[in-house]
């Protein structure tokens, strides 16, 4: 009888935590769905805090204290050109791209003919005989476009991708040719990184105008270009009856 | 009588040349020959659908049906296919596919605007409230699937002109169009026509307007909405183009004689201008008619429904539900029409190739 009514409290506890939670995201959804009619602005309900770069507009919270917000998006609101910044920006981005290129390690790899056959079909617009890889110690993990340029942190990787013999074409390497691919259809490494960069969040936007060193990491962040190469990766990668699903 | 008939006509007869023509601008739009879709009011039923935990009332976005309440109840999060309708027709004409799609548990919502309005308006407010969707149901996977001139909206809703920054880039996003018109309506030519505007002394154009709307000129060939229809957005999967051979196809049909066919745009009208064809586009062509594909009257749309199945855009039913899934097609279809025929559900799809 005990054990019953322990069962029936959990259950009206999760029901209880589910429509509170269903509240809270509804809340948002209203708060965001208003802004947008009434300030013809981005904004977007969020589980939890807003990612970084985007503004609380309204935080709800339900009975776990973790809620959700309506985030606002405001990148698009400035301007086209932001000297200062940019040119702080780019500085800072040759900056970095140099450290990649002198931690890097043996020479840069082209990918084998049979990858670009295959790989012909799904990137027609770009040159993918351009692309080099290159090892970098100056990456953690994972890997780094500089536009044509890719650095990678594991040598394994650049090697199963550029061999000769059984190549391997996987979702991490569509997804690094889909970022070349990107600054190319941008119109080049300059313009793509300006582009890249007037979507940073602020804080990273003071932190490069006062001179202070940016955690690579945090320049990396930007959503919809991180989006885009992950979704044409993924889709391309489905296409493909040899490509790798996983992290490799 | 369709005004196909009326052109036959008069070109059999020894009316004047202009006569001709002005009952040539009548053949401008495809709707012209469509009879204006039965309002469909009932409601879904959702008791294979995901729990709903939202409720938003987005700008031409709701239920596929032609009830009043357009609150759209979705599952946060869950992949979301959007159906967007031809001319001649109402969200009320997707209601039978959107009850396919949540037998299977697949939330289907219909797109629904004014089939005059000019179609480059009706894509930007497309486009803007699958951006608020995108946004306020956490970017779910969207399918966008646009019968007609509904195909067109559809792919231009989700061309490059999106802000880079928009909730609907970061969604998953695949486009269907079924029957578009991508090469303007053939039919439509005349409006286009500048030998038609001189000798018609200029009544071609308020002609074209009347009956077409704002959109009298964006459906012809020699429009920029057909001829530089902009490239699909990067963050676009894919474009599954499903171009229908439309030839001997029949509408309605009383006492296996044909009363009406159903040929509205041939294969030519509906092929994609090739500077737009990428690997992001695969075509494929069915037989079947105009509106068969999307079922009216006494079709059940199984070729679509097959083709939505082997393209895992439509979940297929499981052996032990085989026959209430038959059931409901035959429910929804048939006897919504007011038909009590049955058809054999299970012949092969006719897909003619597939690139």
């Amino acid at each position: 009888m005990h054990l019953f009514h322990l069962c029936l409290s959990l259950l009206l506890l999760t029901q209880m935590h589910m429509t509170h939670a269903a509240d809270s995201r509804q809340a948002a959804a209203e708060a965001c769905l208003k802004h947008r009619i009434q300030q013809h602005e981005s904004c977007f309900v969020s589980h939890g805090k807003c990612p970084k770069g985007f503004e609380t507009l309204a935080f709800f919270s339900d009975s776990t204290g973790t809620g959700f917000t309506a985030c606002r998006d405001r990148r698009h609101t400035r301007g086209q050109t932001q000297p200062v910044t940019a040119t702080a920006a780019m500085k800072s981005y040759n900056r970095f791209s140099e450290i990649l290129k002198t931690k890097g390690m043996g020479e840069a790899k082209s990918l084998p003919n049979e990858t670009i056959k295959l790989l012909r079909r799904h990137f027609s617009g770009f040159p993918l005989e351009t692309l080099r890889f290159t090892q970098s110690t100056a990456l953690g993990e994972g890997c780094f476009s500089d536009c044509e340029q890719i650095y990678c942190a594991d040598a394994t990787d650049i090697e199963q991708w550029t061999r000769t013999q059984n190549p391997v074409i996987s979702v991490q390497l569509l997804h690094q040719i889909a970022h070349a691919e990107s600054c190319r259809l941008h119109g080049g490494r300059e313009r793509f990184v300006s582009r890249w960069f007037r979507y940073l969040p602020d804080e990273i936007h003071q932190q490069l105008a006062s001179g202070e060193p940016v955690d690579p990491e945090k320049i990396h962040f930007t959503m919809f270009m991180e989006n885009q190469a992950k979704h044409r990766s993924e889709s391309i990668c489905l296409r493909l009856s040899t490509c790798l699903q996983g992290a490799h | 009588m369709p005004f196909r008939s009326l052109a036959v006509i008069a070109s059999k007869t020894r009316m004047g040349g202009n006569i001709h023509l002005l009952l040539g601008t009548l053949l401008l739009s495809a709707c012209m020959s469509m009879q204006k879709s039965p309002i469909n009011t009932q409601a879904i039923d959702t008791r294979y659908l995901p729990s709903p935990d939202i409720q938003l009332v987005i700008d031409g976005l709701g239920p596929c049906t032609d009830a009043g309440d357009r609150t759209l109840r979705l599952k946060s999060g869950e992949p979301v296919n959007i159906l967007v309708h031809g001319c001649y027709a109402s969200a009320g004409r997707f209601r039978a596919l959107a009850q396919v799609f949540a037998f299977q548990g697949q939330q289907a919502i219909c797109y629904n605007y004014d089939d005059r309005a000019s179609l480059a308006v009706v894509a930007r407010d497309l486009r803007q409230s699958l951006d608020s969707l995108a946004g306020l149901t956490g970017h779910p996977e969207i399918t966008l699937i646009g019968h007609s001139q509904g195909g067109l909206i559809a792919r231009h809703a989700l061309t490059t002109g999106i802000a880079e920054t928009s909730d609907l880039n970061q969604t998953r996003q695949q486009l269907i169009t079924l029957s578009a018109p991508f090469s303007g309506i053939r039919a439509a030519d005349h409006c286009a026509s500048h030998t038609a505007r001189i000798i018609s002394l200029g009544l071609v154009i308020p002609i074209c307007m009347a009956i077409s709307g704002d959109k009298w000129l964006e459906i012809t060939h020699a429009s920029d909405f057909i001829r530089r229809p902009g490239r699909l957005h990067p963050s676009v999967e894919e474009h599954l183009l499903i171009a229908t051979d439309e030839a001997g196809s029949c509408r309605t049909r009383t006492d296996d004689q044909c009363r009406e066919d159903d040929y509205v745009f041939s294969l030519a009208e509906q092929k994609l201008p090739p500077t737009l064809t990428s690997p992001l586009v695969r075509q494929i062509t069915l037989k079947a008619g105009h509106t068969e594909i999307v079922g009216i009257g006494e079709h059940i749309p199984e070729v679509l429904i097959r083709t939505l199945q082997e393209e895992g855009i439509l979940g297929k039913p499981e052996p032990a539900r085989m026959s209430a899934y038959d059931n409901l097609l035959k429910t929804l279809y048939l006897s919504e029409w007011g038909r009590t025929a049955t058809r054999n559900l299970n012949h092969v799809p006719a897909r003619i190739h597939s690139d």
